[in-house]
């Protein structure tokens, strides 16, 4: 019975494999190496069943062929690979959801914040200005004044630790001119991400003002920026 | 590529996920760590760690920052890890009262904690809403830290703060205050 050998044969050698990933490709190999054998035995002369079971018996000693591939497929090494493969692709997938998806969204939203449309604004100033609070990085972008006396300054800040994830930034600091009004902040939006781009709306913002200056003193951390607002200013883009 | 190589070239790419995962979860290994991290994040702090005390979400951390006190919290994840709580910086120090004090509540968690300005203070009494009395008499350095829940998650009591004392040995009040609205940085 040369199937029956066969299996047999081939149950006898998987049993010895201890890694049970491995056991169909080394039954697929044998099995290959038997199908070979039968087919040299059938061109030597030999009938079909008789090949078979020469090519079987041929085969060696199913024990210790077993226990050598288990060497060889060492499952312990097996185990370590097959773990590490999963915690591997586990990461990476943490990795992009965490790092990469954030980063890229940051990246790719530019225009995350409303614009105001170029027909409702008054002036609209190019302000370039870096302050640092702690491992945050803000820089302030962009000033616009609008028709309805609104001041919009548009800002973006990141943290310097990329890695790391934290608190958002609670604010940005007091608001005044230099006529001396101090003014509350209206509402504000920003697109989040590892670069967080936002806009802070100060309603009825005086229109006479020509500097505003925002000053953040909390918790013995200060700084203070002034952006001209002067019609006039080399940086100013009057729409 | 042989096995062995396989394993080694997944320990490598293990090595170099591991940092920016496990930093972007927002996960810490120590309490200590988790508020450090969290201070800093929010632009308060380093803050001098007073007291340190155990809820069931994690730990209350009793600290003084300058003219500043707080209580920050941190939450325990996943039996190892730590992670930001909530109410990370801390009240003005008034040394003109006797005591100063804040109360908060997150979720069905409420603290009170507070500084002792005069050290006549020898015990801190406060009243709940639905009568209940909490004491402090055994205070860490000059800082009070008093804590109770209101309820469960899904089933909130009226629990409120409504009065603080502080007495002196002679069982006399030298200090009082009486509370009415929402705690500060209630969060449902």
């Amino acid at each position: 019975m040369p199937l029956y050998e066969k299996e047999n044969f081939l149950e006898e050698v998987l049993r010895l494999i201890r890694f049970p990933f491995d056991r169909e490709e080394i039954r697929a190999e044998l099995e290959n190496h038997i199908t070979d054998r039968t087919n040299y035995y059938k061109e030597q002369g030999y009938n079909q069943e008789s090949a078979a079971g020469l090519a079987v018996k041929n085969m060696g000693e199913a024990k210790e062929i077993g226990r050598a591939l288990n060497k060889q497929h060492n499952p312990v090494l097996g185990w370590l690979w097959l773990v590490t493969n999963g915690l591997a692709f586990i990461l990476a997938i943490l990795v992009i959801l965490n790092l990469a998806i954030p980063f890229l969204s940051s990246l790719l939203s530019l225009n995350g914040i409303d614009k105001i449309p170029a027909s409702d604004i008054i002036y609209q100033i190019d302000a370039n200005e870096k302050v640092r609070l702690d491992d945050t990085v803000i820089r302030f972008t962009e000033v616009v004044y609008d028709k309805d006396g609104d001041l919009n300054i548009y800002y973006k800040y990141y943290d310097t630790r990329l890695w790391g994830l934290g608190w958002s930034l609670p604010g940005i600091g007091s608001i005044s001119d230099n006529l001396g009004n101090q003014y509350l902040t209206g509402g504000s939006s920003g697109n989040g991400g590892v670069i967080s781009r936002n806009r802070q709306v100060i309603p009825d913002f005086a229109a006479a003002a020509d500097t505003l200056i925002i000053d953040y003193d909390s918790y013995n951390r200060k700084y203070r920026v002034e952006i001209p607002l002067q019609e006039g200013d080399e940086n100013e883009q009057t729409k | 590529m042989n096995r062995r190589n396989k394993v080694l070239r997944n320990l490598l790419i293990l090595a170099v996920l591991l940092p920016p995962a496990f930093f972007r979860s927002g996960l810490y290994l120590t309490p200590l760590s988790a508020h450090r991290h969290s201070e800093r994040s929010i632009h308060y702090g380093p803050s001098q760690v007073v007291h340190i005390q155990d809820f069931e979400q994690g730990k209350y951390i009793l600290c003084k920052y300058d003219k500043w006190i707080s209580c920050n919290t941190v939450n325990q994840q996943w039996l190892f890890f730590w992670r930001f709580g909530n109410q990370v910086t801390g009240i003005e120090n008034d040394p003109a009262k006797a005591v100063c004090y804040s109360w908060n509540q997150s979720y069905q968690y409420c603290k009170a904690y507070g500084i002792l300005n005069d050290d006549r203070v020898k015990k801190i009494e406060i009243t709940l809403s639905d009568g209940t009395i909490l004491t402090q008499t055994d205070f860490y350095e000059d800082m009070f830290l008093l804590t109770w829940t209101s309820g469960t998650k899904n089933d909130r009591q009226n629990r409120d703060m409504e009065r603080i004392r502080g007495y002196d040995s002679n069982h006399s009040v030298l200090y009082e205050d009486s509370l009415t609205g929402s705690p500060l940085g209630e969060s449902q």
